[in-house]
């Protein structure tokens, strides 16, 4: 029951995350909850003093957590589960024999909230889930800036095959604060006194961490499939009051003082890697409304990519490496591509770290991201004298003027209603160069709305007819 | 492509003054008996000739398509029974109807179910959009009417659809990727709705004939004007219904404001697409003249600019 039970509900959450990252899934309330089931970003959105729209989703995982242990991992988190297929298929298995490598994922898990508390996204280099995007990238382009990385976080599941649950035990973070939860868990597991150590507990757990009739809590990842595995009933489960006291050993070897050190020092490292990162000069990409600036909105991003995946322009794609290394697989506008619809506010009511703030679609219409800036000597009214207005054609704010060029009309950006949607250069068939482009703007602001002209005072009807 | 155009020898405009005048006689003869009679002359009587273009004004867009087609011969003129009719509104925009970009979905409806009455198999509408195909479709308001009136939505956007034909007597368009339901269809029915236009200067019936074109940046880059004029040189419209019930006159064709709009109330229905458009660049407060792709599409016979010349209907609906 228990195994079917979780095999079930790691495919379907394994589903939802590919269909959420290839697009399949439109629905702003089910793309929110499925990222707001990862903590880190609405921690760091919480930092920012942001509220994360998907809030309610993290605190029911911090919740069940709280109550049963490390349930995301066993029932949730897709790559624990991809792990988990390693290991079914392996036939060679142990358990890993170096327990100090464990402690690493502690120094990991405070890395990534001193990033978080310092405001630097770079925690996404450690997080399962954006990790889990640029391999699900692969299957979008196998080439690119985030192919080794892609493939060395794949490496790191599959070692999987020999070690179960490798990278879980030794390098997640998220792990790591669910297990540190788990040691005060309302729900315990032990095994009492019925046992009679034979064995099938320890042959039916996936992280292989019974030994010798004892679970070993720092790789236990309450799956409870050993439960079910008993014969004797012995392996129970128990309440205790959460404040009574701790299960288990404290979470690294040498006891508090050290395990305090350890969270000190990754906390400063954070700090160091913080001051690194501003060493970088301000990037250039345009970023989504709602992002404030490019500098702003990069320091947030943990490529979670939640807002590719609603875009229905396709105009978001993951940055390269030209912002930075820190920026990689982050969001930003291709207009080369497409255009950000003038009708849509899907990204910003989506991004679980408040990179994109939200706002109602008709504030959003006015936020200016970037400037047109025009090429006369590749447009072609000027270039060719041919009529053209493919730019115009597409402006959402009337930005575009088209102005009389000898016989011909040509068109002329004027800035102050520019919104920088990229309409205009996604349109332009100047080719091979585009003739009108966006240029980011440094710090989002808002665009000026036309006016009306003088078609309202224009007679509307009568019973005449003009020809 | 082979298929034939729609006859244009009888709908062309009398060669001489006095051929004008015999016209004008027996058209103002026959605007008054059908008026009386309510329908068609019976058969072994010389049948009127039906007006080259009509524009019906003051009406709500369903009733002035009425009014207008029936001023033309009737939608039997122009669908048989078991044929194919494609309906090519414009759907460009992922604009509501109340912005006056996209043709009004009540006009779409009617045509649709009108072709359908006249003993039309199937009934087909798409547009291929600048922007989401399925936002457009959508909001527009379009894709639910035509699939209350049991019309075939289909896709613009699906490349597959396009076919290559040889553009005879092009001299700018040598091979064009066309919708294969333009191709196919046994009648279209083209309706635009009636901007101003940056590129174009205006768009209605010929301009509107680029959502059936698969790479329209080629023409925007060779040459705008001289593509959509040479285009019809692959297949005419058989009819041209031009909504100009809300009118963008200016920033079109996409518009930025409500304030970009006028109320016509009108409709301009021609069998002619250029005669159409000449009469609704006047619409727009333009001079015909003005509009380079018009003079083209005349030389090359695609169809007539001559208003004086031609036999126009005006209709005005009374309002109650």
């Amino acid at each position: 029951m228990i195994p079917r039970l979780r095999l079930l509900s790691q495919a379907l959450f394994l589903g939802l995350s590919l269909s959420v990252f290839f697009g399949l899934i439109g629905n702003r309330a089910l793309v929110c909850f499925y990222e707001g089931l990862h903590v880190f970003p609405s921690l760091s959105a919480l930092a920012w003093l942001v509220l994360p729209p998907c809030l309610a989703a993290t605190a029911l995982v911090l919740l069940l957590t709280a109550i049963g242990g490390r349930l995301y991992c066993s029932y949730l988190c897709p790559a624990g589960f991809l792990q988990d297929l390693a290991a079914r298929v392996s036939a060679s298995k142990s358990a890993p024999a170096a327990k100090s490598l464990q402690h690493i994922r502690y120094m990991s898990l405070f890395l990534a909230l001193g990033l978080i508390l310092f405001h630097s996204s770079s925690y996404h280099w450690l997080d399962h889930v954006s990790n889990l995007g640029r391999v699900y990238g692969l299957f979008k382009a196998p080439l690119g800036p985030h192919t080794p990385l892609a493939l060395a976080f794949l490496g790191l599941l599959l070692v999987s095959l020999r070690y179960p649950r490798w990278f879980c035990s030794t390098l997640c973070p998220s792990g790591a604060l669910f297990t540190l939860m788990q040691r005060r868990s309302a729900l315990r597991l032990r095994v009492s006194g019925g046992c009679t150590s034979c064995g099938a507990c320890a042959r039916a757990c996936p992280a292989l961490c019974i030994a010798d009739d004892v679970i070993d809590e720092e790789r236990c990842i309450r799956c409870l499939e050993c439960v079910t595995a008993c014969p004797a009933g012995a392996v129970e489960l128990y309440w205790e009051r959460p404040w009574r006291k701790a299960h288990g050993p404290p979470g690294a070897p040498g006891g508090r003082r050290r395990f305090l050190a350890l969270a000190a020092g990754s906390v400063l490292a954070a700090l160091g890697l913080r001051r690194l990162g501003k060493l970088w000069p301000a990037p250039k990409a345009v970023v989504p409304p709602g992002g404030k600036s490019a500098k702003e909105f990069f320091d947030r991003c943990a490529a979670c990519q939640a807002c590719a995946a609603v875009c229905p322009t396709k105009v978001l794609v993951s940055a390269g490496m030209e912002s930075g290394p820190g920026d990689f697989g982050k969001a930003r506008l291709d207009y080369d591509r497409s255009y950000c619809s003038f009708e849509c506010n899907a990204c910003l009511a989506v991004c679980p770290t408040g990179a994109i703030s939200y706002f109602p679609l008709e504030i959003k219409q006015r936020i200016k991201i970037g400037s047109a800036r025009l090429d006369k000597s590749l447009c072609i009214p000027y270039a060719q004298g041919l009529d053209c207005g493919a730019c115009q054609e597409c402006c959402p704010t009337a930005a575009i003027r088209m102005v009389k060029h000898g016989e011909v009309y040509g068109p002329v950006p004027e800035d102050e209603y520019c919104i920088g949607c990229g309409a205009c250069q996604a349109a332009c068939p100047a080719s091979p160069r585009k003739a009108i482009r966006i240029e980011a703007s440094p710090l989002h602001t808002f665009a000026f709305l036309r006016g009306s002209d003088k078609a309202s005072s224009r007679p509307a009807s009568g019973s005449e007819f003009p020809f | 492509m082979d298929r034939p155009g729609p006859a244009v020898s009888p709908l062309r405009a009398p060669a001489t003054r006095r051929d004008f005048l015999k016209w004008l006689a027996v058209s103002a003869a026959g605007a008054v008996i059908p008026g009386l009679r309510g329908g068609p002359l019976f058969a072994g009587e010389a049948a009127p000739r039906p007006p080259d273009l009509v524009g019906v004004k003051e009406g709500a867009p369903a009733q002035m398509f009425d009014a207008g087609i029936r001023a033309l011969g009737g939608m039997g003129r122009f669908v048989k029974r078991g044929q194919t009719v494609l309906v090519k509104p414009n759907i460009g925009w992922s604009k509501t109807p109340n912005e006056g970009a996209t043709t009004n979905p009540e006009l779409v409806g009617t045509i649709v179910e009108s072709a359908y009455r006249a003993g039309a198999r199937k009934v087909f509408v798409f547009d291929h959009p600048v922007n989401s195909e399925k936002e457009c479709y959508e909001s527009s308001g379009i894709r639910k009417i035509v699939l209350e009136k049991k019309g075939e939505m289909r896709s613009g956007s699906d490349k597959s659809m396009y076919r290559k034909v040889e553009v005879k007597g092009g001299r700018l368009l040598k091979e064009v990727l066309v919708h294969e339901l333009y191709l196919d269809s046994d009648v279209v029915i083209n309706v635009p709705i009636l901007k101003s236009h940056g590129g174009g200067r205006m768009t209605a019936a010929l301009k509107n004939l680029m959502g059936v074109v698969w790479d329209r940046g080629e023409w925007h880059r060779r040459g705008l004007h001289q593509a959509i004029a040479e285009f019809p040189l692959v297949r005419k419209p058989d009819l041209n219904v031009i909504d100009a019930y809300l009118v963008m006159m200016e920033n079109g064709p996409r518009g930025h404001s409500t304030e970009d709009l006028s109320l016509k109330k009108m409709q301009l229905l021609s069998p002619d697409a250029v005669l159409a458009d000449t009469a609704a660049a006047k619409v727009l407060d333009m001079d015909p003249a003005d509009v380079p792709y018009l003079k083209l599409a005349a030389d090359l016979g695609i169809g007539s600019m001559d208003l004086d010349k031609s036999l126009v209907k005006r209709i005005v609906l009374k309002q109650r």
